[in-house]
C-alpha cells in the first residue's frame, strides 16, 4: 500500500502517489522519486511512496486517494510529524531549503498561478453541480504541493467521506469539467472548513512554466525556484513524451554531479 | 482628507501609436468610478519639462498637488479600465505600499532585474525575489510614501541621459527600477490579488467564458476582476480589445 524508504522515528514525511499504469508515464516519474529521495536524505525526512491504490482508480483517482494519507501511515506504523503531499511530476532542486521549517503549523500550499480560466471554469462547474456556493479564484492552491500535520486529520477524513458519499456525482463532474480531479473540490473544502492556510511562494511549486516562458533548454527555471512541476503544456523537443523528456533532462542537469 | 487617482496619458513623439487614443475609454471608466467613490482624479496630458519618456511622469506625481492634500493615492496606467462597481480599493490598505505581483513572464522579469542591477551600481547588491516583483501599472500608497518618489525622481535626474536614451529591449522602462527602489528602501508592501491589476488577460485565459455551462457569455476578466490592464498583446490588438471591452460594458458607466 505504502512503501517507506527507511525506518524512522517521528519525522517529517514526503508522501508521493506514484502508480504505474503501464502507460509509459511512469518513466518520467521515476526521476521525480530519485530527486525526492536525495532531498529527503539530505534533510532528514522520510519518503513514503503510495504505489498501490486502495481502491480502483476508476472509482477514485489516485489524487483523491492521497487524502487517506493519515490512515495509510498509521496502518503502516509510520510515525509522522508534518506531511508533504507532492505530485510525482515534480523534480526538487537538491539545494531546496527545508520548507517544513517554514510552515508555522499551518496548512501550506502555493496559489494556482497559470490559467485562471481553468480555475474559474472549474469553480463554476463544481459550484453548480456539487457545492452550491463559490470561492475566490485567486487564492486557490494547487494540489501538487500541500503540507499538513496531525491537526488536519479530521479535515482529510471529511474530504474522503464527502467524496465517497457523492462518488458518482464527483466522477460525472470530473468528466464534464475536465479541470483535474481533487484540486478544485479541495479548495471548496478548505473554504468550507475555514482552514488557515499559509501560502508559499511560487518557487515551491513552479507550475505552468511554459506560460511563464521559463522552461527552455537553458534550464532558466532551475535558477528561479526549488520545486519544478511539469504539469502543463510542456514544450516539445523530441519524439518522446514531454514530461519524460523534461523530467529526465532536469534531473540530469541538477543531479549529474551528485549521482 | 480625500484620495486621488493619478493617470498619465501622454503621447510620445517617437511612437506611431497615441496613448491618448487607447486611453479615452479607460479614462472614462476611471472618471465614473472616482466620481462614484468621491475620489479626485488628475489626468496628466502634458509631460513635465524635465522628462523625455512619458512613463517617467508617474514618478513626479507628488509635484502635481499641494503637499498633504491627499491621504491615499493610486497611480494607474492609461491602458487600465476599472469595473463600474469595483469596491473602493483605498479601503484595502493602511500604511503599506500596494501592488499586484507580476508573474506573467518570469523570464522577462528575471532578465530585467539582472539588466538594471548590472547597469546601475545603486542596485548592484539588491536581492529582489521574483515573488515580490510588482507590476507598476497600478500602484496604491499614501502621502507618507512621498520619500520613495523623491528618491525615484533623484535617480531619474541623476541618470537622465542613460534613461532617456535607453535602448535595451525586453527589460521595460521604469517598472524594474521602481521595484528595485522599493526593495532598497525596505518599503513595507502589501500584495493585492490579481483582481486589482489583471495583466496578461489573454495569456491567462480570461478572455474566455464558461463554454461548458454556457450560461453567461461575458469574458471572465469582466466578471471576475476589478481593474483590467490591457497588456501582453500587440499594440494593434490592444486598441481593438479596449474598444470591444468598452462596447460590452459602457452602459454600466452612465
Amino acid at each position: 500500500m505504502v512503501n517507506s524508504k527507511t525506518q524512522l522515528s517521528m519525522k517529517n514525511i514526503v508522501f508521493i502517489p506514484f502508480i504505474d499504469n503501464n502507460d509509459g508515464r511512469a518513466a518520467g516519474y521515476r526521476y521525480s522519486i530519485k530527486s525526492w529521495e536525495y532531498w529527503c536524505k539530505k534533510n532528514d525526512c522520510e519518503l513514503v511512496i503510495f504505489d498501490v491504490p486502495l481502491t480502483p482508480v476508476s472509482d477514485m483517482k489516485i489524487t483523491w486517494q492521497r487524502y487517506f494519507v493519515f490512515e495509510m501511515l498509521e496502518n503502516s506504523d509510520i510515525e509522522y510529524d508534518q506531511i508533504l503531499l507532492v505530485d510525482c511530476d515534480t523534480i526538487i532542486h537538491p539545494d531546496c531549503p527545508n520548507f517544513f521549517n517554514e510552515t508555522e503549523g499551518l496548512y501550506c500550499g502555493v496559489v494556482n498561478d497559470g490559467s485562471y480560466e481553468w480555475t474559474i471554469r472549474g469553480i463554476e462547474n463544481y459550484s453548480k453541480f456539487i457545492f452550491g456556493n463559490t470561492i475566490p479564484w485567486h487564492t486557490t492552491i494547487n494540489g501538487g504541493f500541500q503540507i499538513v500535520n496531525k491537526s488536519h486529520k479530521e479535515f482529510f477524513k471529511y474530504i474522503t467521506d464527502f467524496y465517497l458519499s457523492n462518488k458518482d456525482l464527483f466522477l460525472q463532474v470530473q468528466n464534464f469539467s475536465k479541470t483535474g480531479s481533487d484540486q478544485i473540490p479541495l479548495n471548496f473544502f478548505l473554504a468550507e472548513k475555514n482552514i488557515a492556510i499559509k501560502h508559499f511562494p511560487y518557487a515551491y511549486n513552479m507550475m505552468e512554466m511554459n506560460k511563464k516562458e521559463i522552461i527552455h533548454t537553458d534550464f532558466l527555471f532551475t535558477k528561479l525556484g526549488w520545486i519544478f512541476h511539469f504539469n502543463s503544456d510542456l514544450p516539445k523537443y523530441s519524439e518522446e513524451s514531454e514530461d519524460l523528456f523534461w523530467m529526465r533532462e532536469t534531473y540530469n542537469y541538477l543531479y549529474n554531479d551528485i549521482k | 482628507m480625500k484620495n486621488l487617482v493619478y493617470i498619465v496619458s501622454i503621447d510620445h513623439t517617437s511612437s506611431r501609436y497615441k496613448f491618448s487614443d487607447f486611453s479615452v475609454n479607460c479614462i472614462e471608466s476611471w472618471k465614473y468610478w472616482c466620481d462614484k467613490n468621491n475620489v479626485d482624479i488628475i489626468i496628466q496630458y502634458e509631460s513635465d519639462p524635465r522628462v523625455v519618456m512619458p512613463i517617467w511622469n508617474k514618478e513626479f506625481v507628488f509635484d502635481k498637488f499641494e503637499e498633504g492634500k491627499y491621504d491615499k493615492i493610486a497611480v494607474v496606467d492609461s491602458d487600465t479600465m476599472i469595473k463600474w462597481d469595483a469596491p473602493n480599493f483605498f479601503d484595502l490598505y493602511e500604511d503599506e505600499f500596494c501592488g499586484v505581483i507580476d508573474s506573467a513572464n518570469l523570464r522577462w522579469v528575471d532578465n530585467s532585474i539582472k539588466t538594471y542591477k548590472e547597469y546601475f551600481p545603486e542596485f548592484k547588491d539588491i536581492e529582489l525575489p521574483l515573488h515580490e516583483y510588482i507590476n507598476a501599472g497600478v500602484l496604491m500608497f499614501n502621502k507618507r510614501h512621498k520619500y520613495i518618489f523623491d528618491e525615484l525622481v533623484s535617480f531619474y535626474l541623476k541618470h537622465k541621459d542613460t534613461l532617456d536614451n535607453w535602448n535595451i529591449g525586453g527589460v521595460g522602462k521604469e517598472q524594474t527600477i521602481f521595484n528595485l527602489m522599493l526593495k532598497k528602501l525596505n518599503v513595507k508592501k502589501k500584495f493585492l490579488s490579481p483582481e486589482w491589476n489583471l495583466i496578461a488577460i489573454q495569456k491567462r485565459g480570461m478572455l474566455d467564458y464558461n463554454w461548458q455551462l454556457n450560461e453567461v457569455q461575458i469574458p471572465f476578466f469582466i466578471s471576475y476582476s476589478n481593474i483590467w490592464h490591457f497588456t501582453g498583446i500587440s499594440i494593434e490588438n490592444k486598441q481593438s480589445l479596449i474598444d470591444q471591452t468598452w462596447s460590452i460594458v459602457k452602459h454600466n458607466y452612465q
